[in-house]
Formats: structure tokens, sequence, C-alpha cells
């Protein structure tokens, strides 16, 4: 697997990165980590006449407070905002998305710029952009801009970057104080994009209660994601069980909701071993992530999970980096 | 080091760069321009096999060895973020690395060795 022949180009700033690509009219392509690009060009399955590398711009990358937002730079790494503490103060449902981004070495290299402008459906960063309402900012030759999430992602791979803009940062609103957050993906292995994600955020007030359940389930472009307020969980409401207390027993079987119908894709994991199973366990990943769930994120979330449904047998497109069916992400947020 | 895959899914091609574990498959050669890279050959003190090597050595950690060098670069990274970890962290850190041979447990098993050496190591 080899690429096609494409000229190199490591920007020496911002004009220098955009100028190129407007040189190139459409056909050149911004390189940030590679992780989902590299692929793609060996595979040939895209052949840009240039690569724009980012790397070399000073600036584009870092995490900064700016006052009611977090602000990440482009080329900050996935791993960097995963790890960050500010990021895991005002933004927790950030960190709890990122760590089911592949795996560490993935994220060592894969950018927060890099998964939002590549808008894979199944990417956790761009369900998490949509479900707090962040905003991407974008420079071109026209100058910049700042784009909401809702009018960001477009569809498949699609965004409203025009193809000589550069993706400088992401501005993500924090979270209420006090709000919970729960993550749950239903995956191959671990770190395999999620058949179904579920992402939840309850906000709750001083006695306990829950003060704000959240209100949206937004999902990047085109698969079914809807609000739906879980039965326990209505303002006012004491949450989950105390911790502690015997959680609900995990079902052996990805969960199946009783009120929507959601047959299991026809590629669906075999856990006899047709697929291979989290390495040495025989198990799919997804139970594992429901013991990690402390007490009362695992009662908020059970109660989500059938809000999440799985386009049924639609397989992925060959441009995909990963084969499989295809695959769910939502978001819940406190906001 | 391994070529297996050759997009990202396998983990054979794991070499750390500048100190952190990257997918060698996924990294253009000019992107590593004035990096510092390691390969599983960095591990050994010349004849005297790094704890790693001797844990998954001791435990039937390989078999074929093909997928051995992205693993020990992989785990290397794993301990020195958790060098203490669960099993259920240590198979989670061993997810993007597929071995065909083992079946996993004794690499598990492996690990957890290795892990208390490098901790009774540190201690000293
Ligand atoms: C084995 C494996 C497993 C993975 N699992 C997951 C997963 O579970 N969840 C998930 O979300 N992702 C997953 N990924 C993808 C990974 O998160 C990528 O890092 C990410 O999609 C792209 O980020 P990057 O920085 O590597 O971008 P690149 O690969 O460099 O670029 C991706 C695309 O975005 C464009 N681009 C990049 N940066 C900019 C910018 N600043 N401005 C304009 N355009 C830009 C590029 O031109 C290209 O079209 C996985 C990848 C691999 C190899
Ligand atoms: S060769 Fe498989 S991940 Fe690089
Ligand atoms: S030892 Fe053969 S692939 Fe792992």
């Amino acid at each position: 697997m080899k690429p096609a022949p494409f000229e190199y180009v490591r920007a020496r700033d911002l004009d220098h990165a955009v100028a190129v690509l407007a040189e190139h009219g459409g056909d050149a392509k911004v390189l940030a980590g590679g992780q989902s690009l590299v692929p793609l060009l060996a595979m040939r399955l895209t052949q840009p006449t240039a690569l724009v590398d980012l790397a070399g711009i000073d600036g584009l990358a870092g995490v900064t407070d700016d006052g009611t937002h977090v602000r990440i730079g482009a080329m900050t790494r996935t791993r960097t905002v995963e790890t960050d503490p500010l990021v895991a103060a005002a933004v927790p449902l950030l960190p709890a998305a990122l760590r089911h981004v592949g795996h560490v070495t993935i994220r060592n290299r894969g950018t927060a710029g890099g998964s939002t402008a590549h808008a894979d459906p199944a990417a956790e960063l761009p369900a998490v952009l949509r479900a707090l309402d962040a905003e991407i900012l974008a420079t071109g030759p026209a100058g910049s801009r700042t784009i909401p999430a809702a009018a960001f992602f477009e569809g498949f791979l699609q965004t409203a970057l025009a193809p000589d803009e550069v993706l400088t940062a992401l501005r993500v609103p924090k979270q209420a104080p006090a709000t919970r957050v729960a993550v749950e993906e239903l995956a191959r292995r671990h770190g395999d994009f999620a058949l179904v994600a579920v992402f939840a955020a309850v906000r709750l007030d001083p006695a306990g209660l829950v003060a704000e359940p959240g209100s949206r389930w937004p999902g990047p472009g085109t698969f079914r994601c809807g609000p739906r307020r879980p039965s326990n969980c209505s303002p006012g409401r004491p949450r989950g069980p105390p911790r502690g207390a015997r959680r609900p027993t995990p079902s052996p079987r990805p969960p199946t909701p009783s009120t929507t119908s959601t047959p299991r894709p026809p590629t669906a994991p075999d856990r006899r071993g047709a697929h291979p199973p989290l390495p040495g366990t025989g198990r799919p990943a997804g139970r594992e992530e429901r013991r990690r769930m402390s007490p009362e994120t695992a009662a908020t979330t059970a109660a989500a999970v059938p809000v999440a449904s799985p386009s049924t047998g639609r397989r992925s497109p060959p441009t995909s980096t990963r084969a499989g069916p295809s695959r769910t992400s939502c978001a819940r947020t406190a906001g | 080091m391994h070529v297996g895959c050759e997009h990202g899914v396998c983990g054979a091609c794991t070499v750390l760069l500048d100190g952190r574990t990257a997918r060698s498959c996924c990294t253009l050669a000019v992107q590593a321009d004035g990096a510092e890279i390691g390969t599983v050959e960095g591990l050994a003190a010349g004849s005297r096999l790094h704890p790693l090597q001797e844990a998954f050595w001791a435990h039937h950690g390989l078999q074929c060895g093909f997928c051995t060098p992205g693993i020990l670069m992989t785990v290397q990274e794993m301990l020195a973020d958790n060098p203490d970890p669960t099993d259920e962290e240590i198979r989670e850190g061993l997810s993007g690395n597929i071995c065909r041979c083992t079946g996993y447990q004794f690499i598990v098993d492996a690990v957890r060795e290795a892990a208390a050496v490098l901790r009774a190591d540190r201690a000293h």
C-alpha cells in the first residue's frame, strides 16, 4: 500500500497554509495527526496533489481557559485533551468520551482539529461538539469565521469547511458545576468505533437531587438520535441508587430496548469467536465499560440506552478506515 | 519493528516517537523529522534483557513473535502511565495490538509480572 505521489508542504504559518490550499484549488489536503488521512492515502482512497502539514505552525496546539468556554487548538493531540486538568474540570464529557477514541497510541497522534474536520459520523469528538453547542473556528483566504457545531457537521465526512480553510480551534462551553456525565459504548473491542454510543449528563443540586437531566440528543448528521428523558431522571428526583448500592445486574447481551425495535445488525459480533473479543476475555467491551461506571451514572445511562439504536444493517462505506456495521453516537448534556 | 495491516489497526508497527507510542504505518517519515524514535531494539541494555522482555520470555508471552515488538512498545508506555494496572486495564491497554498466536492470557501474565518487577526496581 503506497500513496499516489503528492507534494508535501510544511506550512510556516496559517497564511502560508491557506495560500497553498487556495493555490491547489481544492486538490490539496491539510495533514494534522495523519491517523485518518495516512491510511486513506495508503489505500489511495484519497489522492490529493499536496499535503499541507500544520505541525510546524506555532500556537495551533494547546488548551486555554476562555471564560465561559474552553478553547482547544486544532493541533492539540486527542490524548492531551483527554488528560488535561482544565478540560476534566470544565467539560467532563470530553475526557469521558475521548477515552473511547481508538487506543492511546492513536490518541497520542490524532488531533482535536483532525477528528472534527474528518467528521466521521461514529467519532466521539464531533458528537460531543454537537451535544454541547461548541463553536469551530476556521481561517481561509477571506479571513476567520466562527461556525456553530450544528451548522458545521453536514453529513458523512462532510463539513462546512471550504477546501481552502484551516480549522484553527474549538470553543467548547463549560458544563455547569456538579454535572455528572457518563459515556457508554458498545464496540467489538475496546477502542473500535462504537456500534452504539450513549452520552449522558445530569446536573445534581446540592441535596443530590436531579436538577437538570439534559435536553438534547444530538449526533453528527445522518443517524437517528433524539431527546429522551429517562423516566427515573426527571428534575427533583433523587439520582439513582446511592453509592455502594447493588448495581443493576449487567445484561449478558448488548441491551435490546423493549420500546424501540433494534434488531442486531447482521454483522454484529458473534461472541463465540468469529470476531476478536476484548483480548483474553471473550467478552465484548460494552460490558467492561458498564462495570466501570458509578452506580448513579449507571442508573441514568441504563435508562437512556433505548434512545440510541444502530441503524440496522448499514455497512461502513469504503472510505472508513475500519470495517463493520454502521454506528451511532449520541450525547446528552446538562446545558 | 514489523508491519502488518498498514492502516493503523494491528499495532505491529508501534514505535516510540518523542517518548510516546505512535503507529509508524500512519506516520509519514517527514512527520518524524527531528523527532527521537524508539523501537524494540532499544529495550535491552546490551545483552541484558529489559524486565519486560524477561517477563515475556518467562511467561511465553510470544509464539511467532510478529506482534511482540509493537506490544512491548505499547506495554512500556502503559506501565509508565500506570505502574500498577489491573488485569482489566492491561487488557484494555493491549486492545490496539492484535496477536494471532497467544490468546493474550500469557501476555497479560507477562505484563503483570513485568509491572511488579519494574515497581520493585523503582522502589530501590
Ligand atoms: C485504529 C484506529 C482507530 C480509531 N478509532 C477511532 C475511534 O474510535 N473514534 C474516533 O473518533 N476516531 C478514531 N480514529 C480516528 C482518529 O481519531 C483520527 O485521529 C482522527 O479521525 C483524525 O485526526 P488526525 O489529527 O489524525 O487528522 P488527519 O488524519 O491528519 O486528517 C483527517 C482529515 O481532516 C483534515 N484536517 C485535519 N486537520 C485539519 C484542520 N486543522 N483544518 C482543516 N482540515 C483538517 C485532513 O485534511 C483530513 O481530511 C481511529 C483511527 C485509527 C487508525
Ligand atoms: S501495521 Fe498495523 S498498525 Fe501499523
Ligand atoms: S505471537 Fe504470533 S502474533 Fe502474537
